[in-house]
């Protein structure tokens, strides 16, 4: 009898944290336009407002880096989608990343994070690299996590309020609640109101006849674009809550042939670096084109300057790079995605389909106090 | 209660007989010959790195029997089956290092007459494939975990002179799954250690830093390194030295880098 009561009582408690874990789940009122789907949040890090005001001032907080040099938002800055404007993103110490660094608008619905890394999945996982990561160092805070946590304690509005954010925690001082933190509040970063998401809503006057135009050239077979940047989100790696399929794209777009056997500069293979199978050279995700018009320069790389060389790179069905130590026709390369084929563009096309991808600019994103630097 | 006494009444003949014995294995930083350490020397070779993790620590019998060492568990370097060391002091050129060293393997053995010593280097697949942020020492250590390539790094290695260096970035690559849920790799990369006619309390083990860059031009001024990626043809030679084939990582050579010497 007594262990009868015991177990009753196990599982009321369990029932009852469960249903707990679900009430927060709903209780948190995602500020997003009412017909968007929800993001995918992970079981152990559940939403809340007091974690995503944690997290954006450590997002902004440059005691984040070993030199108090650098935070979150160094590298992505708001007004630029949350990008940094470089080709390359730099470190701390100076150290130059291979990669450009990517938008975090959205970043909330990939399904898989930076530009070819099948195995990252979460933000919590993806945010230890840039604080830790030493090859390149990008945040230089291996060897300082003790510092770190010693800040936390010793700061007012960390002290006070992470605590409350974690209640379960016997220590909430922990590098795990930083990147829980900060990777529930870039989860908040959400865009769904360009003239574009206007137009969509019955908004006829939202979009220019250009853009319109653009538009559709933008979803026509004959240029192909939408294969890769689809969806809501103008990208097939894309996922949300209720979501039954992991979809994930790397594509080669014949930025580079090195060998003319589809070479890619071996400091930035993509896929290829990861999985050492010949087909994955030069296969990167396809990036939201969601405020495509303010991050640039474009590619992995940076190394395409503008939307307009962008539209060039494509209608060639691949770039040419004449001279140099990445000499080669990209056109050629042997692992370049189906979808990149090539097209003739008018100049009236061409603007048309500058006027649609500016027509995804979200200025409510990019000037929103929500996700502006609180200290 | 004597364990003499114990063993006779709970008969577990094989735990009963001599008391272990306690172990103690070292490990030296060289380069050839020389001892490797991390101050600036003028143009010489000297250390940047050397930290790697051993699991699966065996002594060998007279007999060729192959008996596991249990580690001495701390809450710093050893766990029972896994440890890390740490030959580099942070000092001159270690400069992604810390002030801390662990350089000796300590544990314990059934009292016998060894006359060899195995190890790997590497971590358990299931423990390198946890969440880092979860881990017990010695695998909570930032430095030494890898989170891009989802597991730890099993060693960190490099050397420099006046304007070159080599270093390398051993750990699993070529994985499947995501992040704290990796089902497989392709290339796991764990290196096979053993060492024949190691005797207790009279060798050590060296780290031949030489033997790892022995593929490596260290006066082209060009630093050459190697993550593990299975794309990088930097880390061939390397790898042979390692005993693995690139980049599959299967063990297909004879490893190099460790060898035994007697403690001076």
């Amino acid at each position: 009898m007594k262990r009868l009561v015991i177990l009753l009582f196990a599982t009321t408690l369990a029932i009852a944290a469960i249903g707990m874990w679900w009430q927060g789940q709903r209780d948190y009122q995602w500020q997003i336009a009412p017909n968007a789907p929800l993001p995918d949040v992970p079981i152990d890090n559940p939403m809340s407002d007091i974690k995503v005001e944690l997290g954006r001032r450590l997002f902004y907080d440059t005691r984040l880096s070993a030199n108090n040099t650098m935070s979150c938002a160094t590298c992505h800055i708001q007004a630029l989608a949350f990008t940094d404007g470089k080709a390359r993103a730099v470190g701390a110490t100076g150290a130059v990343h291979p990669r450009s660094s990517m938008t975090l608008v959205n970043v909330a619905y990939a399904s898989r994070l930076t530009w070819a890394n099948q195995l990252l999945s979460h933000l919590e996982d993806q945010a230890l690299t840039p604080l830790f990561g030493d090859n390149p160092v990008e945040m230089g805070m291996s060897g300082h996590e003790e510092e770190l946590v010693g800040m936390l304690k010793a700061d007012e509005h960390y002290a006070e309020f992470l605590p409350e954010a974690f209640p379960a925690d016997e220590d909430p001082f922990s590098v795990v609640n930083v990147v829980r933190s900060i990777s529930t509040f870039v989860r908040t970063i959400i865009s769904f109101d360009a003239p574009y998401d206007r137009y969509l809503e019955g908004d006829e006057g939202a979009l220019s006849a250009q853009a319109l135009l653009g538009m559709e050239l933008f979803f026509s077979e004959r240029l192909e674009c939408f294969h890769c940047h689809g969806g809501f989100n103008f990208t097939d790696s894309t996922t949300h809550a209720n979501a039954n399929v992991d979809r994930i794209g790397y594509h080669n777009t014949g930025l580079y042939n090195i060998d003319d056997a589809g070479a890619y500069p071996s400091d930035n293979t993509g896929l290829y670096d990861m999985t050492g199978q010949r087909r994955d050279m030069g296969r990167f995700k396809a990036p939201t084109l969601r405020n495509i018009a303010v991050t640039a320069p474009y590619m992995h790389d940076g190394s395409v300057l503008t939307l307009d060389d962008a539209l060039s790179h494509y209608a060639r069905g691949g770039r040419l790079l004449e001279e140099g130590a990445n000499a080669g026709d990209g056109r050629r390369n042997p692992f370049k995605s189906e979808f990149i084929r090539g097209f003739e563009l008018s100049d009236d096309e061409r603007q048309a389909l500058l006027a649609f991808l500016d027509a995804l600019t979200d200025k409510t994103v990019l000037t929103d106090p929500r996700f502006s630097n609180p200290h | 209660m004597r364990p003499t006494v114990l063993c006779l009444l709970i008969g577990l003949f094989a735990a009963c007989g001599k008391p272990p014995i306690a172990v103690s294995i070292p490990f030296a930083a060289q380069f050839g010959a020389k001892s490797l350490t991390c101050a600036e020397q003028n143009g010489a070779i000297r250390l940047t790195d050397l930290r790697f993790y051993v699991q699966d620590v065996q002594l060998i019998t007279v007999d060729g029997d192959a008996v596991n060492v249990i580690l001495n568990p701390d809450d710093t370097w050893q766990q029972r089956d896994l440890a890390l060391l740490d030959l580099e002091d942070g000092s001159g050129s270690c400069l992604n290092g810390s002030s801390e060293t662990n350089e000796t393997l300590r544990g314990s053995v059934p009292d016998g007459e060894y006359r060899g010593l195995s190890f790997t280097v590497g971590v358990p697949f299931e423990r390198n494939h946890a969440d880092p942020l979860q881990a017990k020492a010695p695998l909570g250590d930032a430095a030494m975990h890898w989170h891009w390539r989802a597991g730890y790094k099993f060693m960190r290695a490099g050397i420099r002179n006046a304007d070159d260096g080599f270093w390398l970035h051993l750990g699993s690559t070529g994985c499947e799954g995501t992040v704290r849920n990796i089902t497989a790799c392709n290339s796991e990369n764990r290196v096979r250690v053993v060492l024949t006619n190691f005797v207790l309390g009279r060798d050590a083990v060296v780290v031949d830093l030489a033997a790892l860059s022995s593929g490596t031009n260290l006066d082209d001024a060009l630093a050459t390194d190697c993550s593990s990626g299975p794309a990088e043809a930097a880390c061939a030679e390397p790898f042979r030295a390692l005993g693995l084939n690139f980049p599959t990582g299967e063990s297909a050579f004879e490893q190099k880098l460790f060898r035994l010497e007697e403690v001076k």
